[in-house]
């Protein structure tokens, strides 16, 4: 654990850390379209920024306060879990490091566990839903995040 | 400090940044016009637009790491893999965003009203029935242009971020001790 903290302390890590950790938590920010502030402007802001990379479609999208988020449901499953990942990364780091290298295949197995929900519900196999698209997305963030601080970790010599 | 060392990655970031900006603008609009004049709208297209819009959003800041680590044959930092994505992300935002609102508007076409008319009739020839979908789409492109222009440039910029420190842990490991 001692040594653990000491690599996290490392200035190697927490300045690409620290970058991850702003540019996912100011996205998640505004994925989530500032619903409970509820201010239009801010809403359509957040919608704006994210219209050339999501469809946004209302049927798809989570609608607390009956204020659509900025992005789809999958979309705000994966910005979510890459925060949620920039976050929880280091401290899984201090409990082991054995899964610094299988994130490449967490992000393998998230991707096509992505897929499949995808391709099932659009060949007819099966109906997917809000809550399926977001967890499937948020397994995807939460390995891409993970396997960027895995490396940024493997980067420090110890 | 070596030579090799001092190479700077703005040029390839840029050259990537450019030939994706219009790599993906010329395909969007090939695309959409296939689509719209042909009036077969469905299940392909649906699944190539759902790759070209995510894939061509990160790859600028992932293929930007991929040339320039090749280039220096050595690994780069995380953090540095960032910047290059961030360069790569902003250049592809600005360049895409000149050739759909200034490039083919001078051939007279607006790919606004292009992709509006594509999503339209996707769900037309996919029988999905919604009376507030014209309302929506349609108020999905209203706004300032110059506006929503700056946070695409902005949102393609941040993702490239993510997708450029991605592309630096994956194409550094031949160069680096992997090692903790």
């Amino acid at each position: 654990m001692e040594k653990s903290l000491a690599v996290l302390k490392n200035s190697s890590f927490i300045k690409p850390w620290l970058i991850l950790f702003g540019t996912t938590g100011f996205i998640f920010l505004f994925s989530t379209g500032f619903y409970w502030v509820e201010a239009g402007w801010l809403t359509e802001t957040a919608r704006q920024f994210f219209s050339t990379v999501c469809h946004q479609f209302s049927w798809r999208t989570f609608a607390p306060h009956d204020i659509h988020m900025a992005v789809c449901s999958r979309c705000f499953g994966i910005y979510s879990g890459l925060f949620v990942g920039a976050v929880l990364s280091p401290v899984f780091f201090m409990f082991g490091r054995w899964w610094l290298n299988y994130t490449i295949l967490f992000a393998g197995i998230a991707l096509l566990l992505n897929i499949a929900d995808f391709s099932g519900n659009f060949i007819g196999l099966w109906t997917n839903t809000l809550y399926s698209r977001l967890i499937t997305g948020l397994l995807l963030g939460l390995s891409a995040s993970m396997f960027i601080v895995s490396a940024i970790l493997k980067q420090i010599k110890s | 400090m070596e030579p090799i060392e001092q190479k700077s990655f703005v040029n390839t970031a840029v050259i990537i940044g450019v030939i994706f900006g219009v790599t993906y603008s010329i395909v969007n609009v090939i695309s959409l016009t296939i689509g719209v004049n042909s009036g077969a709208v469905g299940v392909g297209s649906i699944l190539f637009f759902c790759f070209m819009c995510c894939a061509f959003a990160i790859l600028p800041g992932l293929l930007a790491n991929r040339f320039y680590i090749h280039e220096i044959k050595t690994a780069v930092e995380i953090g540095k893999g960032a910047l290059i994505g961030l360069t790569a992300g902003l250049i592809f935002g600005v360049v895409f965003g000149f050739f759909d609102n200034v490039v083919w508007r001078l051939f007279g076409v607006d790919t606004e009203a292009l992709t509006l008319e594509y999503m339209l009739l996707m769900f037309e020839n996919l029988n999905i029935d919604d009376p507030n979908m014209r309302d929506e789409m349609m108020s999905s492109t209203s706004g300032s242009r110059t506006f929503s222009l700056f946070l695409n440039v902005l949102v393609a910029g941040l993702l490239n971020v993510l997708s450029g420190m991605a592309g630096a842990a994956i194409f550094s490991k031949p160069y680096e001790d992997k090692e903790i």
